[in-house]
């Protein structure tokens, strides 16, 4: 009796968990159609005496098909499917020298931004209701960017600007492109997903002097339209898949809030690693965890040698250090930008261009259009970018020498050419793009074996008269300790001035021993220390989010791509100054002994 | 004392935690935070500084939300999540850790409000990943209490003392809640689903292909909170608030470019209690007619002169404008109006009127009340409480923070899951001792207008409620957004629509200007929104003669209509 029972209710989540996510071809044809015939309508007939005509318009529909599955200490916190439909549309008013996008009115609010509307569409494929929704969005973006251009026009009036500023356009033609890609099909099975993430959040269970401590999957299967008055017809399937691990406890001799994360980033769910593997890996961040609790803090005088990146913290360093100093930003010329503008300025290569930025040996190639390896497509291949452009393989440093940025179609200073990396942060929808990367590749010539990598720290680090050197494996800490009580507020503005590592080690010179020590800080790379880099021969492939717009800082988290990163295992950073990390208070450990 | 006052509290305890350990198996849930709640307890009543009160709110809320746009579903979701918030008091019921610290009030308030500790909790019932859960927030109330406390104390050194001396929390008053509902699924609750989507699509149909409509939508929100509370003064309960609202509306825009917006909304307990959808596509048809009339409409004129209130659109009057000022808490705050503070024992309505709240009427004149529960959200058995009668004002309502001459709860501490509770409305009522047939109070509105020379009288048909701001630096005056007017002419002519109308003046002036109810009450469900979130409400009315009420001009949208015109009309409809 009681085996039939449970043989009724696995049926039954069977069933409920399967589900094919896909969209339609019905659905398809119907949105394809009402994007088309509204533009079509918008293009010809939108015209008002007194308003300046719009010159470029573009439809976008993103149908999204999201899983998000969350679970803390054995039990879930969250599992949720959501399949919504939004538009996006871009209309530009007078021509592409001068039109009403890079200015930034003050209307916008702190996140400033460009005159672009998202908003959702009916999930039923209703041919009526999507060119109704495109037309109220169009008739709003047509007056309001009217009446941007017009302030924008009195600014310029008022400010005195160099030919260069000047001549500068503001939005760069792009050819007419006709891609038509299926959507992807993939099977999910949620069930089996929601026992993933609860056995791996009850890893954690066991280790009781961890206080909080989460995992988060989400999955997104979107399918993206793209039309555009210029003739360009784009229909393509974009995949993100995330794990994030993360844990956080505190130090038990001084209650220094400590914190470890890693996230594991695929295209689908299949191209993540197999269960055995991810058990694993949140054990090992479990055990770190607890032993960065009885850690020694870092006591010494200040440290100025070099620094060995290794691991998950090999391609952070990349793509915080790097590759989000290539991606191009307009700069704003008529000054009074939003406040987010001001935060995320940080460092970057952009006024580089044609000199060197790195050492002599390292090449960095960026090809899009690669596809995959070993079976897995690479996160980081699309045919073409949000903007309608298609990339092709592009070389943004070669032998050291910055040569090109990743590019949008708004032209800059030192780039005025799209070369197709507008990519989409995140991987959900209505959640903005930027200039960023999709597979790239950092090749060194002068490269050396991983294992003279440490052999060269330790040299190193004795020419400095040092019995030590630090060896760091992660740079990624969680977020929970910043939503409780914002204890590590501190740490994350910091972030704008410092690297602070989560997993780092002192190596002894004398035998190589490693102890594991937190407490620390250290300086972020100068541009000349970027120049004196040395990397490892074996080179890892890593799908994961990869850093777009100038990195580091408060921002940091929001301004991810999807991309693929082939790269150098480890780095070594001549020299960099390690120093003790200025702490607030710390909290007291807790009253009441964990349950 | 300390020590006789805990031995009788344990004891208090021990007989409470019996019963509740045989519903474990229908929700093991109550047990784990009542024994988690114990541990707690048992080491922090040993800390130096202990906490004298501790509850856990764990609000589980299920939701299924759909919104239909023209026909077409463009939402169509289920949520579920619980949330966790912690109560936590260090000091004494005089003085408290919550206790208001005053600030130099600025543009952002600086009510100085304690803030509570909410969180997402497990939505699986795994006791030890439950248990670290609220180990781990009770930790962080704790430490966050005690230092608040630190703070009040030289916070009442370094200021002027205080206008109400009251204390912070009220002792318990009646015995602790005790209760236990057996949990409601979602999938039993609301079934269907599919057919659901369907109807909201009809509903939103009739819109479709109208000129000049340029939103119209159908929504349904069904929701299923299921509420437990205990806390270390005995309260064991594990209740559901459950509603289902429908809601129709659509807008247009005069050529002016004014938004004329008109929305229907439709409560019930249980899904098969609203309205079948005869009626309700009536009543969107006749949404669509009163648009089109709206749209070309004369505007207001400014006015000041005799009016009809109907019973929803008093409801919402009162709602708003009195409601939300007899909330006790506010008469604290130093940063509020209190409007009625000093009003206790004053005459401030018509003697022929009286005003109660009552958590515990599930029914008025045949229609259901979204505002009840038998316990309200701090453990405070749900009372029926007159705060006007024959026209004089009586009491606040109260949750546990007193004020000055009222000490205690009388069971409407409020909020939604994760928001502190303060005091909230329930289901409003307003009675009349003398009444009129609405056909009388029209014809009484007319000889009004008579005597005071005035060609027409208003009638407010629809009102919406704006948001209430009560505080002491925002103009107190209306936030009722009158949305359907009539002109009642003297002479005997048809009523004619006017739209564009702003409600001005001051609300109580207009109370005292009442002249007569009608004898045919209606009744309002809503949700209502404030700083402890959204509660379901009632408010029911008799229609109302004003003697005088003063209306100017909206302000408009400066938009012109669209430029091209709706790609669905009729004609143009190719699928």
């Amino acid at each position: 009796m009681k085996k039939s029972f449970l043989l009724v209710v696995v049926l039954l989540s069977l069933t409920q968990s399967l589900r094919a996510q896909r969209i339609s071809d019905h659905a398809i044809t119907v949105i394809d159609r009402a994007v088309s015939d509204e533009l079509e309508r918008s293009r010809s007939q939108l015209k008002l005496n007194g308003l300046i005509d719009p010159f470029f318009i573009s439809y976008s529909v993103s149908d999204n098909n999201r899983l998000d599955i969350n679970a803390s200490f054995g039990a879930l916190t969250r599992s949720s499917y959501t399949h919504q439909r939004q538009l996006n549309l871009r209309l530009l008013v007078n021509n592409y020298q001068l039109n009403d996008e890079n200015f930034e009115s003050g209307g916008g609010g702190i996140f400033g931004g460009g005159n672009q509307i998202d908003m959702n569409l009916p999930l039923d494929d209703d041919y009526n209701t999507i060119r109704r929704a495109f037309w109220l969005a169009t008739d709003d973006l047509f007056k309001e960017a009217n009446e941007t251009f017009t302030k924008k026009k009195a600014a310029l009036d008022r400010k005195q600007l160099t030919d260069e500023d000047k001549n500068l356009p503001d939005f760069a033609k792009a050819p007419k492109v006709e891609v038509i890609e299926a959507p992807t099909n993939v099977q999910i099975d949620k069930a089996k997903l929601e026992i993933l993430i609860r056995d791996m959040s009850g890893v954690f269970s066991k280790y009781k002097p961890i206080e909080n401590s989460n995992v988060t999957f989400s999955f997104n299967n979107t399918y993206e339209f793209l039309k555009n008055t210029e003739g360009t017809n784009i229909r393509k399937p974009v995949t993100t898949c995330d794990i994030t691990v993360q844990a956080s406890a505190q130090a038990i001799d001084d209650g220094e809030p400590l914190s470890l994360a890693f996230t594991i980033s695929a295209s689908t769910p299949d191209g993540l690693p197999e269960r055995k593997i991810l058990l694993e890996r949140a054990e090992k961040l479990a055990q770190d965890l607890v032993l960065l609790t009885t850690a020694p803090k870092f006591e010494d005088k200040e440290y100025t040698g070099p620094v060995l990146f290794e691991g998950d913290a090999g391609s952070e360093f990349l793509s915080e250090q790097i590759l989000a100093k290539l991606s191009a930003q307009r700069e704003d010329i008529l000054g009074g930008g939003s406040v987010f503008s001001l935060v995320s300025k940080g460092p970057t290569f952009q006024k580089k261009i044609g000199t060197r930025v790195l050492p002599v040996s390292i090449t960095i190639h960026d090809n899009p259009l690669l596809k995959s390896k070993s079976g897995h497509p690479y996160l980081g291949n699309y045919s073409v970018d949000e903007d309608g452009v298609v990339p092709n393989d592009l070389t943004l440093v070669d032998n050291g020498i910055l040569k090109t940025l990743y590019m949008t179609r708004t032209p800059t200073k030192e780039v005025k050419e799209p070369n197709g990396h507008n990519r989409p942060f995140g991987g959900g929808i209505g959640t903005g793009s930027s200039a960023g990367p999709g597979v790239v590749e950092i090749t060194d010539k002068k490269a050396i074996k991983s294992s003279d990598m440490k052999k060269e720290l330790v040299k190193r680090a004795k020419e400095n008269g040092y019995d030590f050197a630090f060896v760091v494996r992660s740079l990624q800490k969680g977020t929970l300790l910043f939503s409780e009580g914002m204890s590590n507020i501190g740490d994350v503005l910091e972030g704008g001035k410092s690297l602070s590592p989560a997993l780092v080690y002192k190596v002894s010179i004398k035998d190589g021993k490693e102890t594991l020590v937190r407490g620390l800080e250290i300086s972020f790379p100068t541009a000349r220390d970027l120049r004196e880099l040395i990397t490892s021969k074996e080179v890892v492939t890593k799908d994961m989010g990869l850093a777009a717009g100038s990195g580091g800082g408060f921002f940091a988290f929001s301004s991810k791509v999807p991309a693929t990163l082939i790269g150098p295992e480890s780095i070594l950073v001549p020299e960099l100054e390690v120093r003790k990390k200025k702490t607030s208070a710390n909290p007291t450990q807790p009253v009441v002994a964990r349950p | 004392m300390r020590y006789i006052y805990k031995s009788v509290f344990l004891l208090l305890f021990g007989a409470f935690t019996a019963p509740i350990f045989a519903q474990t198996a229908a929700d093991p849930l109550l047990g784990i935070l009542v024994g988690e709640l114990a541990r707690e307890n048992a080491t922090l009543s040993k800390q130096q500084v202990a906490p004298y009160f501790i509850s856990y709110n764990l609000g589980d809320d299920q939701n299924v939300t759909m919104v239909s746009s023209f026909g077409a579903l463009i939402r169509s979701d289920s949520n579920r999540s619980r949330t966790l918030l912690i109560d936590l008091r260090v000091g004494d019921y005089k003085l408290d850790n919550t206790h208001q610290i005053r600030t130099n009030a600025g543009f952002f308030g600086g009510s100085g409000f304690a803030g509570a500790n909410s969180r997402q909790a497990p939505i699986e019932n795994d006791p030890d990943a439950l248990r670290i859960a609220l180990w781990r927030e009770t930790d962080a109330a704790y430490k966050s209490a005690k230092e608040r406390l630190e703070e009040v104390k030289t916070n009442r050194t370094i200021k002027v003392e205080e206008e109400d001396s009251s204390a912070d929390f009220s002792r318990p008053n009646g015995p602790p809640a005790i209760l236990f509902e057996n949990p409601v699924e979602m999938n039993s609750y609301f079934k269907n689903r599919s057919q659901w989507e369907e109807r909201l699509r009809k509903f939103s149909e009739v819109f479709r292909g109208a000129e000049h409509i340029y939103e119209a939508k159908a929504s349904l929100v069904a929701s299923i909170v299921r509420k437990y509370f205990v806390s270390t003064e005995g309260s064991q309960m594990a209740s559901n608030q459950i509603y289902v609202r429908l809601m129709i509306q659509a807008s247009t825009k005069a050529a002016d470019g004014m938004e004329l917006p008109l929305y229907k909304s439709y409560f019930a307990i249980k899904p098969d209690d609203l309205p079948n959808d005869e009626v309700i596509l009536a009543d969107a048809k006749e949404m669509l007619a009163t648009l089109d009339k709206m749209r070309t409409a004369p505007l207001v004129d400014p006015y000041t002169g005799p009016a009809i209130l109907s019973g929803g659109a008093s409801g919402v009057f009162f709602h708003e404008i009195f409601g939300h000022r007899i909330e006790g808490h506010r008469q604290k705050n130093t940063n509020e109006g209190q409007t009625f503070k000093k009003k206790v024992g004053e005459k401030i309505l018509p003697s022929f009127l009286s005003v109660y709240f009552d958590p515990l009427q599930k029914t008025y004149e045949g229609t259901q009340l979204m505002g009840c529960y038998a316990f309200d959200d701090e453990g405070v058995k749900a009372r029926r409480v007159n705060v006007v009668e024959n026209g004089v004002f009586e009491r606040f309502l109260m949750g546990r923070s007193p004020i000055e001459g009222f000490s205690e709860s009388n069971g409407h501490g409020r909020a939604s899951p994760g928001k502190r509770p303060v005091a909230r409305q329930s289901n409003l009522i307003v009675t009349a001792s003398q009444s009129v047939s609405e056909d009388s109070l029209r014809k009484l509105l007319i000889i009004e207008c008579k005597k005071q020379n005035k060609p027409y009288g208003l009638n407010f048909v629809q009102v919406e409620g704006g948001f209430t701001l009560t505080g002491r630096t925002i103009p107190n005056s209306f936030n009722v957004l009158p949305i359907l007017v009539y002109r009642v002419y003297a002479d005997g002519r048809r009523d004619e629509l006017v739209r564009g109308v702003d409600l001005i003046g001051t609300p109580l002036a207009t109370f005292e200007r009442i002249l007569a109810a009608s004898n045919k009450p209606e009744t309002f469900n809503g949700v209502c929104g404030a700083e402890s979130g959204w509660v379901p409400v009632s408010a029911s009315s008799p229609s109302l003669l004003v003697r005088e009420i003063e209306v100017q001009k909206k302000e408009k949208s400066q938009e012109r209509l669209p430029i091209l015109p709706a790609p669905d009309l009729k004609d143009g409809s190719k699928s």
